[in-house]
């Protein structure tokens, strides 16, 4: 058959029942992605004969003899297409993985159509972005900032490699073709509690193409955690790469190696496994009751899981002043029981690895991550190796909140391929991300508060269970982190919590973007709310009686010192700005009808900016012989924009364009050690040790400068990216050249995350909510933000406009959900539905004026926490509106309508 | 995936010699948005796939004047999603149709999906499309959604054993405008009522139509009433691509502001699209004001019995029966509730 893709003609046959898709990428051309394989998100998108589908649901054999175009053949000798320009102008991506369906669609448009974005961009699904960047460059909004010597920080500089993204030549973890590699997949287990008696290969093995077939026995006996910390004490060891018992449905039971993914999935079809069903337990308080089937039993202090028995693997209880007296201080005292259910983060690329060894017995890890270096550490432990044996690395990685904090396929990659002697991959399908990823721990919470007549909190009291699934990783930094920032966001002298990391027979939970605060701060937020119905105070009001102050001390439940400071203090001006504009009369007016019910609601939050676990960054800067310099840091880039924040600030401290600074992708053989980009900690902890490299590397030129020069250092300056001695300039190839002492040139910096500043936030919405059909409509979202200095505005803000997009999806439509036999029922983006383009308003951003005396340049990381007050404002906007307080998510029709509908 | 082998007949007798007396081991490819998914997902097997695209005129739309009587619209089935909904003389004469068709997924499927595999797609219960559930449908014991989880099921599964929705948008409008099917067999063509097209399958040798396995549906044809009003509303849990929560299509004759020869119509309640005489009688040979189409609503929804997680349903009937009605109604107004 004869197909033309890109205006080049292949002969080429698909397999029969293949899809455009995978055929046009085993053309190679990679630009075409998948999100889901199933129609629901669009990255796949494509033209035939200029009309934009679904590669994924389209007969290869079809597109005989038509005209393909995939993202890569829209350029015309070399100059982009307007809509690959305009979403350069717009910066319209953060990962960039929904970016090459994004444009596709986005360039088939006509001017009318453009008018009607929410309706025509059904088809493409972005988790990172929001859709407001895409929606503005779409309509040919361009925020893109020039970027000048001297300037760098606090200018909306472009990403680096945005050219990549959307000409489609971004080489994500799945996007090469390597010789000879071999196709990895998992038989998973159809029972949430079951022991293996025997696993029967034969038939697996007589599939043509299947090479291996790995079970438990295959494995190294090693407990490990999937979770990824510097300290690996924090975690329960309590995983084997492959079990001989299943604890959820989902767990991988076997791998199967192949020289095609169809002979692997075939493979491991006929695989026939022998199980001996045990009882299985889905609640968490049901789990710790006495008779409950116990999922860890005989991993104790081994695996650090404190009562076993229990399903228990830690439990935190702890006081500060005295909360009985407290209570009894109240004259109103409010108490409620609030839940979050399982979500996932829905990150647009699947979580996947490829795996080969080199002679020199090293093996190469490509994967998706967003801690190369802890995956390198891990390995190395698993199999019994040196860390020097392992590289890791990504290239583009598309997404993470959190699911990217995890090892979740690399060690069997790594397994296979030293079995093998073959270059391996495994690509998770989107089914397996919603039953084997992991997800956001689902919460049980009891707030109780007490305040006097005047609003001021006397005691306050938390009780969290948290289900943690079928293993414990992530499970105790939740537990705690759920007891921390949200109680810490009030000042109050009598604080007492209780928490249960429970195990069930459930899909593990894990890290997910707000790391275990935003289930707390719902309830609290809520709560705080309610208490001050009960006392005729205003939100607001009550909020400003309460909330922490400058000068406070950061402090929950703990009796002893912490290392939470506020480095700087902007929670003030935020609530005001959402307290303003939401009574500015700004965005829309409520629909027509007495069917509709208007509210407004706030939350605030103040947010940790780094983990209480060991946090380490370091840092390289040299000056390269052409004058120009050269960056090197560990920390991970999934969609977040931390490098270009990081150049940015370099760039300032030497008074140089950014443009001027390289930066290598996330590589553990080129970059040093950091603990990865997880919990606000690319800013606050690795570009804090990129600002010290650079700030040593701009005295060590200066020096250089004045040796060279003769003139005293104090006369010294770096400016326009050159350097001044006295009223001669150099440019820095003279300095590189003339230095004496090239070692001077290069230089290295180390941080760790200690002290821990505290940014703070608000979100404001009004909404209108349907009293029959129970529809919400966002008539107005505003969310202010102390962030301390803000190295880029345009990535600030769209980092917050996608946290709050991700929080309206959690808010009102996500929830996985499981059937009696602890099946996830809706693993695919249909059912799961995450927010489209229509879903998300645009929000009301605004930035406090603060500078942080820990940050590097005064800036307090901002990606994590803009989605912790989503959620609680817009329960607190519904209660405003209908006067019904919802205690649990999402607040989808199908579980407000019988509530409302007792409204008249 | 199952392997299978493509073919790509010239004609209809070609496509009709291949297809299998039995379900399972043919199916035949229009659009391939429903069945290129239920292939990977192991959910259909067939052995050969028969694709429909080679055959000529088969997604032709012609639109034929009779004279004095408005006109008649032959669909081809290989016709286009897209293809229904941006044509301009339908929009006029049908935008219950074409509006129902413009929802559909977003503009990818509309670019793919065909009429013909829009009446013939397969349901989307999830333990259906669940490769590992055996349920009713693949020839299992009993039914999923009966108790476990419904949200999205049925609220008139009037007896079914199987609680599925009809998964197809445009079955209850094609209804409402008294549409026809041609579909052709070995035996040769026969035209059925759309009324009769849509079946409630409770086993793993039925589907959601009543053709046999061997049949291919042709055309539709719709004839044009003169004074005709029709609308299709939907209700979706968002404004996104997913499917319709609840859908009515209405479609009735503006006789001097009175309405006659009413068809309302729900979609996505029941295991077939259903047609609810009750809720028509309220309007007919009344002026459609708020009141009217309100009662209609109430009417429509009277005789819903849900399951256990979609009791929500019941009410959104009402809402979409009175919407559907009011836009019918008031061609070109915009209604309150639109945003
Ligand atoms: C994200 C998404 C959203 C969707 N939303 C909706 C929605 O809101 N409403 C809705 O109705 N649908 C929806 N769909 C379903 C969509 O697949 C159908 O609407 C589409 O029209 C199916 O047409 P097709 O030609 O692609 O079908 P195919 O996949 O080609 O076929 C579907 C079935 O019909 C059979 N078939 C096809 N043509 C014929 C024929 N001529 N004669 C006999 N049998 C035939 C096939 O054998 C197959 O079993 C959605 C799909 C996706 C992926
Ligand atoms: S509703 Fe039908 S398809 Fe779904 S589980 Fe029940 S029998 Fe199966
Ligand atoms: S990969 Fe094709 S639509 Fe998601
Ligand atoms: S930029 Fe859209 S999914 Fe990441």
């Amino acid at each position: 058959m004869n197909y033309r893709i890109n205006g080049k003609s292949f002969a080429a046959e698909p397999r029969p029942g293949q899809c455009l898709r995978t055929f046009i990428r085993d053309l190679g051309w990679f630009g075409v992605k998948k999100g889901c394989d199933a129609g629901d998100c669009g990255a796949c998108t494509v033209w035939l004969d200029g009309k934009p589908v679904h590669s994924c649901l389209f007969p290869a054999f079809r597109a005989d003899g038509r005209e393909v175009t995939t993202l890569q053949g829209l350029a015309v000798d070399g100059k982009l297409h307007p809509m690959q320009q305009a979403f350069l102008n717009a910066q319209a991506f953060q990962c960039g993985f929904c970016t090459a369906g994004m444009i596709m669609t986005a360039a088939s448009l006509s001017e009318d159509a453009k008018k009607n974005l929410p309706f025509h961009l059904k088809g493409n699904l972005c988790r990172c972005t929001g859709y407001h960047a895409i929606e503005d460059a779409i309509h040919g909004i361009a925020s893109v900032e020039e970027d000048r010597a001297g300037h760098a920080c606090g200018t909306s500089l472009a990403n680096p490699r945005g050219e990549p993204i959307v000409t489609g030549n971004a080489h994500y973890t799945m996007d090469v073709a390597i010789e000879g590699m071999l196709h990895l997949k998992v038989l998973r287990s159809p029972h949430a509690h079951a022991r293996i008696t025997a696993i029967r290969r034969d038939k697996a093995l007589a599939v043509p193409g299947v090479r291996a077939v790995f079970t438990w026995e295959d494995v190294p006996r090693r407990l490990f955690t999937t979770a990824a910390h510097d300290d690996y004490h924090v975690d329960p060891d309590d995983t084997y790469m492959l079990d001989n018992v299943a604890r959820f449905v989902g767990q991988r039971i076997a791998a199967v190696v192949a020289d095609t993914e169809a002979a692997a999935e075939e493979g491991c079809r006929l695989l026939e496994v022998d199980y001996e069903l045990l009882r299985a337990v889905f609640d968490a308080e049901e789990a710790m009751l006495p008779g409950a089937p116990q999922l860890h039993v005989g991993k104790d202090v081994d695996s650090r899981i404190q009562d076993p028995v229990r399903n228990i693997f830690l439990k935190i209880e702890a006081e500060t002043g005295d909360v009985a007296r407290g209570f009894s201080e109240a004259h109103a005292v409010y108490e409620g029981t609030f839940w979050m259910p399982r979500i996932q983060h829905a990150h647009m690329e699947t979580h996947g690895t490829i795996a080969w060894r080199t002679p020199d017995s090293r093996v190469h890890v490509r994967t998706s991550t967003q801690t190369p270096h802890i995956i390198k550490n891990k390995l190395a432990y698993l199999f019994g190796m040196f860390p020097h044996q392992f590289h890791v690395f990504s290239e583009f990685v598309g997404g993470g909140f959190g699911g990217k904090q995890e090892m979740l396929t690399e060690d069997l990659c790594v397994l296979a391929t030293m079995k093998t002697g073959r270059p391996v991959k495994w690509e998770f399908t989107r089914s397996e991300q919603f039953t084997a990823a992991t997800t956001r721990h689902p919460m049980k919470i009891t707030v109780k508060l007490g305040a006097r007549k005047d609003g001021t909190l006397t005691a306050m009291q938390m009780h969290t269970v948290s289900d943690t699934g079928a293993y414990g990783n992530h499970a105790g930094e939740i537990i705690a982190s759920s007891l921390g920032s949200s109680l810490a966001t009030y000042r109050c002298a009598s604080k007492k919590g209780t928490g249960y990391a429970v195990y069930t027979n459930t899909v593990p939970s894990g890290a997910f973007r707000g790391y275990g605060a935003t289930q707390p701060a719902f309830a609290v937020e809520c709560a705080i709310d309610e208490l001050a119905r009960k006392l005729g105070i205003d939100p607001f009001a009550m909020r400003r009686t309460n909330m922490i102050r400058a000068q406070d001390p950061v402090h929950s439940i703990w009796p002893f010192p912490n290392d939470g400071v506020i480095g700087s203090y902007g929670l003030d001006q935020c609530l005001d700005f959402v307290e303003q504009a939401l009574a500015s009369g700004r965005g829309e007016t409520k629909p027509e009808g007495d069917e509709w019910r208007e509210g407004r609601g706030v939350a605030i939050h103040a947010q940790d900016c780094a983990p209480p676990t060991e946090h380490r960054s370091e840092a390289h800067m040299s000056l390269l012989p052409d004058g120009t310099y050269h960056l090197s840091v560990g920390s991970a880039e999934f969609g977040n924009g931390i490098r270009n924040a990081q150049r940015q600030v370099a760039a300032s401290v030497l008074s140089a364009r950014a443009g001027s600074i390289a930066m290598d992708f996330v590589d553990t053989d080129k970059n040093p050690y950091d603990t990865g980009t997880f919990a606000s900690t690319g800013t606050s902890v690795a570009t804090l040790g990129v600002q010290k490299a650079a700030d040593a590397l701009r005295e060590n030129l200066l020096e250089v400068a004045s040796q060279v020069s003769s003139v005293p250092v104090a006369q010294c300056s770096l400016a326009a990216g050159r350097v001044r001695c006295g009223d001669r300039w150099l440019s820095l190839q003279q300095l590189y050249e003339a230095s004496p002492l090239r070692e001077k040139l290069h230089v290295s910096r180390k941080v760790y995350g200690s002290p821990r500043s505290t940014a703070f936030l608000a979100h404001g919405f009004r909404i209108a909510v349907h009293r029959v059909t129970g529809e919400i409509r966002i008539l107005q979202s505003v969310q202010g933000f102390d962030a301390g200095t803000i190295l880029n505005p345009m990535q600030s803000r769209g980092q917050l406009e996608g946290a709050i997009a991700q929080g309206i999806g959690v808010t009102l439509f996500e929830r996985m959900k499981f059937d009696a036999s602890g099946t996830v029922v809706n693993p695919t983006f249909r059912h799961y539905r995450i927010p489209a383009f229509a879903d998300i308003p645009r929000s009301e951003l605004f930035f406090a004026d603060t500078y942080d005396r820990y940050g590097p340049l005064g800036a307090k990381p901002l990606g994590e926490a803009p989605i912790i007050p989503v959620s609680p404002a817009m329960g607190n906007a519904i209660a405003d509106a209908t006067g019904i307080r919802f205690h649990s998510l999402p607040f989808s029709a199908d579980r407000i309508f019988s509530q409302l509908a007792e409204l008249q | 995936m199952k392997e299978f082998t493509y073919y790509q007949p010239k004609s209809v007798d070609g496509a009709i010699g291949l297809l299998d007396a039995k379900w399972g081991k043919t199916e035949l490819l229009g659009g391939g948005t429903d069945l290129l998914d239920l292939t990977k997902e192991y959910v259909a097997q067939p052995d050969k796939v028969i694709s429909l695209t080679g055959i000529a005129n088969f997604a032709d739309i012609q639109v034929a004047p009779q004279t004095g009587k408005g006109s008649v619209v032959l669909i081809g089935a290989g016709a286009r999603l897209a293809a229904i909904a941006d044509h301009a003389h339908l929009q006029k004469i049908f935008p219950a149709l074409t509006t129902a068709a413009g929802m559909i997924g977003g503009p990818q499927i509309r670019n793919m999906g065909t009429l013909g595999g829009n009446l013939c797609q397969r349901n989307r219960c999830w333990y259906f499309r669940d490769e590992h559930v055996h349920c009713l449908l693949k020839g299992g014991q009993k039914c999923f959604a009966l108790d476990g989880e419904n949200q999205y099921h049925a609220i008139f599964t009037q007896g079914h054993k199987c609680v599925i929705v009809s998964p197809s948008t445009l079955g209850p409008v094609l209804i409402a405008l008294d549409a026809t099917a041609e579909v052709q067999g070995p035996k040769g063509k026969r035209t059925l009522e759309l009324a009769k097209f849509f079946f409630a399958p409770s086993g793993e040798n039925e589907r959601e139509h009543v053709l046999a396995p061997n049949e291919v549906v042709l055309s539709v044809k719709i004839p044009e009433k003169e004074g005709t009003r029709n609308a299709s509303y939907e209700v979706r849990q968002k404004q996104s691509y997913d499917w319709p929560l609840v859908q009515a299509a209405v479609a009735f004759k503006a006789d001097g502001g009175k309405a006659t020869g009413v068809k309302i119509v729900l979609g996505h309640v029941a295991p077939t699209p259903l047609v609810v005489e009750a809720a028509a009688k309220e309007v007919e040979g009344k002026e459609v004001t708020d009141a009217v189409a309100t009662a209609a609503g109430k009417a429509a929804a009277k005789d819903a019995k849900p399951l256990s997680q979609n009791g929500y349903k019941v009410k959104l009937v009402e809402v979409a029966v009175k919407r559907a009605l009011l836009t019918a109604a008031n061609p070109g107004k915009r209604q309150y509730w639109e945003v």
